[in-house]
């Protein structure tokens, strides 16, 4: 069974003449994880804004296509009512953080689910510990961590919230190898231990091949390769 | 936890019993002082409030020490306003310094621009300055005591909605983005050659207005992306919560906060009344 729904999907940022994606079609079926290729422009981000419904709706700009995830159309539906199902992790983990704790920053993401107090305390131990943070995070601010707790902590936030579908978006681009490491090692617990469907948009390779069910190349906004990380679509 | 102040230049309350007041009260005390500033126009009353606003910021525990460093802005300040009195309002009263700046002899009389310092104009300085102070105080207070969890989770318990709370909490959060990002411009700046110490006042100032274009830019790209953050966590100013996180409830602390801070608004409003 398909998560998400991505036809002949046809985009255009506000006042650029070139088409940021052309025609790009492609399936993500539940449990797996799906992994995201290509270079710098071939439209990996704004296909994950697409999946949230932040593109068309928040970004302005042409679209064609169509996009449904979770039976919804990320055209139509609201993009909050789409976020109650579908988490994304963004590449600079700090444009994300409004909150001065740890603790507060994911409990936030957990309000508007309209959980029990116990039940939002649970998932946000639950989620810390998950990306490999202990309790002493929890009243640190987010803005004083290391690059690789930042993100651990924005995916802590993303995966809280128990979505349907996650979406990674360059989760490791911006950091050094050390918090390279531990990101990945949050993923990995993150891949045992969870039954999530996660979109992955990486560009390194060795992460991809250990990570992803899946592999989806892009270039110039379509899918140039598809196929099993173990099918020679990394080496292309 | 820290506090709006405390995150821009550590300065936090350190009180644990104020701290663990409900947010109504850490906003009203500080709001009640500054209502009280304009029915103290005497040099009394301001020296009053502004002592009022001392004695809560010790109560709170806010290290006034902080203030050490703002102390050549504050000086400054004070200077400007005993200047602007002296030289551009001629304050009736009895003449304790005069002198005549400039005098242009033209056909139809004489224009002159005289500066001169009276008792009074020095009582409206004192006065001026007090309250000003005071008002820096109760802004110290407030900003040394609220945590944006009080903001968000403490407007919540008040039933506000909790799109309106991360708002109210945001519009804080804004002042620490826009420092943080002042000092990436300057530091930017600084880097390609700018050299604010040894510049100007004048040529200062035109570098800081230069630094305003990209400082704008950042702060408008900053608000999008948080939009788009808080929209993709499924929070938007319309967004209900349903119990929330953290509990607040006003408690007898928070009831006597309260009334001892309208109390001294009131004692203000009729002792300016009767005055």
């Amino acid at each position: 069974m398909n998560v998400a729904v991505v036809e002949d999907l046809w985009w255009r940022y506000e006042g650029r003449e070139d088409y940021a994606l052309r025609g790009l079609s492609l399936e993500v079926r539940r449990g797996e994880v799906l992994a995201v290729m290509g270079h710098s422009g071939a439209g990996k981000t704004t296909l994950a804004l697409a999946m949230t419904g932040i593109i068309p709706q928040r970004v302005p700009g042409e679209i064609r296509g169509h996009v449904e995830v979770l039976g919804l159309s990320t055209l139509r539906a609201d993009v909050t009512e789409i976020a109650r199902r579908v988490s994304i992790v963004f590449e600079d983990p700090e444009v994300q953080f409004v909150m001065s704790t740890v603790e507060d920053e994911i409990a936030l993401a957990l309000e508007p689910l309209r959980l029990s107090r116990d039940e939002m305390r649970r998932r946000v131990l639950w989620s810390l510990e998950l990306v490999g943070l202990d309790r002493g995070f929890l009243n640190r601010s987010p803005l004083q961590l290391s690059g690789g707790e930042k993100q651990r902590v924005a995916i802590a936030a993303a995966v809280a919230r128990e979505p349907e579908l996650l979406i990674l978006d360059e989760p490791t681009s911006d950091l050094d190898p050390v918090g390279k490491e531990e990101v990945v090692a949050a993923l990995r617990r993150l891949r045992r231990e969870l039954d999530m469907t996660v979109v992955l948009i990486e560009h390194e390779p060795e992460y991809v091949a250990e990570f992803a069910d899946r592999v989806v190349v892009l270039r110039e906004g379509r899918v140039a390769m598809e196929g099993g990380p173990g099918d020679g679509v990394l080496k292309g | 936890m820290p506090t709006i102040l405390g995150e821009l230049v550590g300065a936090e309350a350190r009180s644990r019993g104020y701290m663990d007041l409900h947010v109504l009260s850490k906003v009203f005390l500080p709001l009640f002082i500054s209502l009280s500033l304009p029915f103290a126009r005497q040099p009394l009353q301001a020296l009053a409030v502004a002592l009022v606003s001392v004695a809560a910021c010790v109560a709170a525990g806010v290290p006034l020490s902080a203030m050490k460093r703002y102390l050549a802005v504050i000086i400054s300040l004070v200077a400007f306003i005993v200047l602007a009195f002296s030289l551009f309002a001629q304050v009736p009263g009895r003449v304790l310094y005069e002198v005549t700046l400039v005098s242009i002899h033209a056909q139809r009389g004489v224009v002159e621009w005289r500066l001169v310092i009276t008792d009074t104009g020095l009582w409206y300085s004192a006065a001026f300055i007090l309250r000003v102070f005071a008002m820096v105080l109760s802004a110290v207070l407030l900003l040394a005591s609220v945590t944006d969890r009080d903001l968000v989770w403490g407007l919540l318990s008040l039933r506000a909605p909790f799109g309106a709370s991360v708002a109210a909490s945001l519009f804080f959060r804004g002042i620490h983005f826009f420092i943080s990002d002042f000092y990436t411009v300057r530091e930017a700046m600084m880097a390609r050659g700018v050299d604010f110490e040894r510049s100007s006042l004048a040529r200062r100032f035109r570098l800081y207005s230069n630094a305003l274009i990209p400082l704008l830019s950042l702060m408008v790209t900053r608000s999008y992306e948080v939009s788009l953050a808080l929209e993709s966590r499924g929070i938007a100013p319309g967004s209900r919560s349903a119990s929330g996180y953290h509990v607040y409830r006003l408690r007898p602390a928070d009831y006597a906060v309260l009334a001892v801070g309208a109390s001294v608004l009131a004692a203000f409003i009729a002792w300016g009344w009767l005055a």
